[in-house]
């Protein structure tokens, strides 16, 4: 998919798929870091396998993508600013809740 | 369940985590690049500022400002809200439960407590790469040592801040 605005349809599904998680529920995220309630957590973890399995799959399947090419995987590199930048962005995620 | 309650009431915690995880290759498959939100967000500041020096924003996912970025996040907005809006259940609120239950603080005050939080989501992720969909739904499933790392150190801010919010002040 190369035209960028196209790209407000597969938006729509995760953020369709985003909010019926409940990953925009305020409440439920102060209840899973304050360790009450974890079905955020388990949420997070089934999503989190289900890609795991789903991106091994693809990968080993060699599968290509809709353009034709082989499906790269791409990562962030590790690097100071990871620890740093997740400790700032986790207080900026326990005070919005979102 | 009709087409119309499984659009406006949350899903099972199961389905929807699944949901969730298959969007990733669903979106390598649509579009072969990693899943990612909070680069977008640069390019945001890049309307308002499109002829800004900052080196931070001329980076090369900055070279032009209406990249698919800035599509994907429109879309994520709209399919959270569309269906709400499509329901008749769609309102602005200003509080939350239990922040205005137990903080009561004035509409100001937590508003600039919510402010504050949006801006340490938006340094944190820059300083860090990435946000949640980065380093979390993309890094984690492919690996990553920046994604354990990230999600980590995510889940310590939060808790941190949380608990000494709702336990230790209020």
């Amino acid at each position: 998919m190369k035209k960028p605005y196209l790209y407000i349809f597969p938006g729509m599904i995760f953020g369709l798929f985003l909010s019926k998680a409940e990953f925009s529920n305020y409440d439920l995220f102060m209840e899973m870091f304050l360790f009450n309630d974890l079905r955020l957590l388990w949420t997070m973890l089934v999503a989190i396998g289900v890609a795991t399995v789903s991106m091994t799959l693809l990968k080993r399947l060699k599968l290509t993508s809709l353009s034709g090419e082989p499906v790269q995987a791409k990562t962030k590199p590790l690097h100071r600013g990871t620890l740093i930048g997740g400790l700032i962005f986790g207080l900026g995620w326990g005070m919005s809740g979102a | 369940m009709d087409i119309i309650n499984f659009l406006t009431d949350p899903w099972p915690w199961w389905f929807a985590g699944a949901m969730v995880g298959l969007f990733l290759p669903f979106f390598y498959y649509l579009a072969n690049r990693p899943l990612g939100v909070s680069t977008g967000y640069g390019n945001f500041c890049k309307i308002v500022v499109p002829h800004t020096k900052l080196e931070a924003l001329n980076t090369k996912a900055y070279k032009e400002i209406f990249t698919w970025r800035v599509f994907f996040i429109i879309g994520i907005i709209l399919g959270a809200a569309v269906p709400k809006i499509l329901s008749g259940d769609f309102s602005l609120i200003t509080e939350f439960a239990k922040f205005n239950s137990t903080v009561t603080a004035s509409i100001p005050l937590s508003g600039l407590w919510f402010l504050t939080g949006g801006i340490l989501l938006g340094l944190g992720s820059r300083i860090g790469h990435g946000c949640t969909s980065a380093h979390t739904i993309n890094g984690i499933p492919n690996f990553a040592s920046s994604g354990f790392v990230a999600s980590a150190s995510f889940f310590a801010g939060a808790i941190l801040i949380t608990n000494i919010i709702y336990r230790l002040i209020f």
